[in-house]
Formats: structure tokens, sequence, C-alpha cells
């Protein structure tokens, strides 16, 4: 969708048009949707907290000033909404309830590949906050090194170096790289 | 490159299509946060309004006025605050008979 479009659209979101924020969910869940479920691990979790990322976007909508992407704007807003989930989180009780979890989401998937997810939910689990947003959003390709700095708030060098010390640590989990990666 | 499109498949994978069920769950929960802030604001007018009604004995009381000074006062806040309800009720009560007049000044 051209930007001139998404533009009349979040006019519209605005001044009340659910219609029209409708669209605009449309466009932007499946990045935002992605982005928490390589965060959470676990997609109810992850689609609860982009709901209400979501949500709250709709609320604070007229702070949007078109200096970043609107995509990058509800990502910001679904971090912080991913930060304070996770320390509220028992990350015991996490841990425990992973495999369970995976098991649904892959009930058809070869062993070996669950054996892998399941190594990587606990690196990733195991991973300083930034460090794990900073995969989740780059890994991927899904957004860019500047994008994921201006969702985290972080200079972009730091970025680079917790995409780089994320990715290292979570090879190592898999058994595809020297722990001396780093 | 292809490793670290590997590792974040591995991580989770977007959602193929636009689901429209999640966009009917999060325009509920818009709508729901914005029902209790409405409440609340409601809510917060009303105390308020109370509080200052309430306000007004003591004050008047404490300036030295009497009930026979603060009578025509009285009668004229008395006669505004029945004039607010009865605007109020004509455009957001139950028979909102101006309910189209309301939608005509929020319209986007």
């Amino acid at each position: 969708m051209e930007l001139g479009e998404e533009a009349r659209l979040i006019g519209l979101a605005r001044g009340g048009d659910y219609a029209a924020f409708g669209r605009l969910v449309d466009m932007h869940q499946s990045a935002v949707r992605v982005f928490l479920r390589r965060l959470a691990g676990n997609h109810a979790d992850a689609d609860d907290l982009a709901q209400e990322a979501f949500a709250r976007t709709w609320e604070v909508l007229y702070r949007f000033d078109g200096s970043s992407s609107l995509r990058t704007f509800i990502c910001g807003v679904a971090f912080q909404y991913w930060r304070r989930a996770r320390r509220a989180q028992n990350r015991r009780e996490k841990r425990e309830t992973a495999y369970a979890e995976l098991s649904d989401a892959e009930a058809n998937a070869p062993p070996e590949r669950v054996a892998q997810r399941l190594a990587l939910r606990r690196a990733m689990d195991e991973l300083p906050e930034d460090q794990a947003a900073a995969l989740a959003l780059c890994l991927g390709q899904d957004f860019t090194h500047a994008e994921a700095s201006e969702i985290m708030k972080l200079p972009l060098g730091t970025v680079k170096s917790h995409i780089t010390r994320g990715r290292a640590r979570l090879r190592v989990a898999l058994g595809i790289a020297e722990t001396g990666d780093e | 490159m292809s490793d670290d499109l590997e590792l974040a498949a591995l991580l989770g994978e977007a959602p193929k299509t636009p689901d429209p069920a999640f966009r009917f769950d999060v325009l509920s929960r818009a709508a729901e946060r914005a029902r209790r802030r409405a409440a609340r604001q409601r809510a917060f007018r009303v105390t308020v309004v109370f509080a200052l009604a309430g306000l007004v004995f003591p004050v008047s009381h404490s300036l030295g006025l009497g009930l026979a000074q603060l009578q025509p006062l009285l009668l004229v806040a008395g006669v505004l605050a029945l004039a607010y309800v009865l605007a109020l009720w004509t455009l957001e009560g139950p028979r909102a008979v101006l309910a189209r007049s309301r939608s005509i000044w929020w319209v986007r």
C-alpha cells in the first residue's frame, strides 16, 4: 500500500474512524505479530500482546508525527508491552511450560526441529531483554537496524552489537558455532 | 545471512495473511478501552461537581454569608444545573432527540 494511502488512513483513524484503523491493523499485524512471536515464543501470548499494542496505538495515534514509519511506531508500543509482561512473568514458570507450548504449535514437525526450537527458545529466554528484542526484529530481515534502534530507543551501534552477540549465543545453543564466537 | 533467516524461522514465523479475527479483537479491545476511559472521566466529573456543590455551603458560611443572602445565587445555580442536565439528557439520554445533531459535531 502506498504511503499516501496510509497517511490518509491515519488521518481518518485519528478522527475516530474504526474502519480506517482496521485497515491499518491489517497492513501491520503481520510484522507486529511475528516480532512478538519471536520474543514471547508462545503464539497466544504474542497475539494477546499484539492486540493490546494495537489498542494502545489507537489511543496514542495523535503522538505519531510521521518521522518514522507507522510499523516502527506500533512495534515500539508492542516492545514496551512485551517488556512489561516479561518482567511480570515468572521466568522459571515460563521455561517449564515452553515445551508444551512448542508442542502445540509443532504437532506435525519433525522431532529434531522441535528440539531445535526448544533449544532456541531457552536461549532466547536467557538473553537480556534488549538483545532478544534486537534479534526478534532484525534476524528475519523484517526490520533494518535503524528501525530497530528507533523501536528500542537505543543507539544504532548498541543494536548492532546486541544482534552480533545474541546471534552468537543462539548459534551456540543450536550447536553450530563455538562458544568463543563473541 | 540464510542462517539468520533459518534462525528467525525457528524462532517464529509470520502469519501468512491478515487475519480478520485479529482485527476484530483489536477493534473490540480499543472500543472497550475507550468505554472504560469515558466511564472514568464521567465518574471524575460527577465527583468534582458534587464536591464543589458540597463546598459552597461551608465556604459561604466561613465568609459570613447566610442562607438568605445565598438564596438568589442558589436559585440561579439550580436553574443552570437543571438546564445542563436537560440539555445532556436531550443529547445523550436514552431517547436522545438531538442525537443526530450531536453526530454532526463529532463528524470526522
